[in-house]
């Protein structure tokens, strides 16, 4: 039932991304839903939630934009690994709100760098029919981040609020004998 | 405990894993149908939102522009009256061209043969410039044919699938269409550039354009007929210093809320 709810809120995030802003004509400023969504998912959730909203959300993105596969997946799994794999363990046990700035800044850069990378190495190597241009993506950069530092808290707390739901409505695990 | 003994390296490992076969997986062709149904998916809630939110922006943008939609509404009329003259030469010369087709023996044929398709997505964010429509081999498509909507270019097809094909939109900057002013012939290469933008470049310094002008594909490509509607001519980039003429083209066409194109075979 979770994942369906998970799978449910990926496609919307996917509709709403390819719908309200491209009805909008918003230019650049253009936020990732899917990648404040692994974010968050990654810092509310203790667990690998986050695998599931980037690999299923990621791919259905790299479909979506006609991009190969990838393009959106490996970077979307790496912020969750990074999130909760090094900055949640290793370097900072209490996330704060810098933290999480510094997180958004980051994961936006790290998108951007690696579909110009992949998506243009898949193309001179003829995986993939597409390629991107590098002055696009880096014009375009600015506008990102700033759109996804607007979008990051509303987001969190969306996603905070589904980790509550999810724990008030979770199945119980204690058994009585 | 070094981070590659984790269960979160691990995770992303299989990942990585998994990924890798999905992109082979791709490249083989044999996720189309997994993609065709993945693009299938969000398409009825994007709908919706696109429902809700199209009235709001027209209401806003509106409201907006009130001002300038006054003086637009007489420069428009003007320019009515001008095109109703031209008209009316256009269907003297029509007449003549049918009269004369028919004294020689000429049989009307349709230039374009064009397949109707669905637009399954459109890149929404100019990343990829990417069209993918719901026709492939099994329709004829080819990779170079022009993509085409409400009778104005908007793309040519890059990738073609069984069920499925990619177009890459002539906003692109990776796209460059061969291109004739319609009135004298004045021809150039068709670009995109950075927002959606088009330009007309590599056209000569003596070539007379003027504001207006409209652009058609020159034919040059013979997947691409000649002759197919793109825009009109915007204002000029160019110094007079510069070796060539550059000027921007105005498209009617709305690339990121594409529904239905053709595919001129």
């Amino acid at each position: 039932m979770k994942y369906l709810i998970y799978a449910i809120v990926v496609i919307c995030l996917a509709a709403l991304e390819s719908s309200v802003f491209a009805v909008l004509g918003t230019g650049s400023f253009y936020p990732s839903f899917l990648l404040l969504a692994v974010i968050s998912v990654a810092l509310a959730f203790d667990n690998y939630d986050y695998v599931f909203f980037g690999l299923v959300g990621g791919v259905l993105f790299d479909i979506l934009y006609g991009l190969p596969v990838g393009s959106f997946t490996i970077p979307l799994i790496a912020c969750g690994v990074l999130v909760t794999g090094v900055i949640r363990k290793i370097l900072f046990t209490d996330i704060n709100w810098q933290h999480f700035i510094l997180i958004v800044i980051f994961a936006t850069l790290l998108i951007h760098l690696w579909l110009g990378f992949y998506v243009n190495l898949l193309s001179i190597t003829e995986w993939s029919a597409i390629t991107l241009n590098w002055m696009q993506l880096l014009k375009k950069l600015p506008w990102s981040i700033a759109a996804n530092l607007i979008f990051a808290y509303p987001v969190f707390v969306s996603v905070e609020k589904l980790a509550e739901w999810n724990q008030r409505f979770g199945r119980n695990n204690i058994r009585l004998k | 405990m070094r981070f590659i003994y984790t269960k979160t390296f691990l995770v992303f490992a299989t990942v990585l894993v998994v990924i890798f076969g999905l992109l082979i997986m791709q490249a083989k062709g044999w996720l189309q149908p997994v993609e065709y149904a993945v693009l299938q998916a969000p398409r009825p809630i994007a709908a919706t939102f696109r429902t809700v939110v199209s009235p709001i922006k027209t209401i806003v943008t509106t409201l907006a522009s009130l001002r300038g939609l006054v003086a637009e509404n007489g420069e428009l009329k003007a320019r009515m009256a001008e095109l109703q003259l031209k008209q009316v030469e256009y269907d003297k010369l029509a007449g003549e061209n049918e009269l004369l087709k028919n004294e020689l023996g000429f049989v009307d044929s349709t230039e374009l043969n064009l397949s109707p398709c669905t637009v399954l997505s459109v890149d929404p964010q100019d990343l990829s410039d990417a069209l993918i429509i719901n026709c492939g081999e099994s329709q004829g498509i080819k990779v170079g044919q022009a993509v085409i909507s409400n009778g104005f270019l908007v793309g040519k097809i890059i990738y073609v699938g069984n069920i499925t094909s990619t177009a890459l939109l002539i906003t692109s900057p990776q796209s460059s269409v061969d291109a004739k002013i319609s009135r004298n012939n004045t021809e150039g290469v068709l670009k995109g550039s950075f927002g959606s933008g088009i330009v007309f470049d590599l056209v000569s310094q003596n070539a007379e354009v003027e504001t207006t002008d409209l652009l058609v594909t020159a034919g040059i490509n013979d997947r691409i007929p000649a002759g197919i509607l793109i825009g009109e001519v915007g204002q000029v980039l160019s110094g007079n210093n510069d070796l060539f003429k550059k000027m921007s083209i105005f498209s009617p066409v709305r690339f990121k809320t594409l529904q239905y194109v053709f595919i001129a075979q």
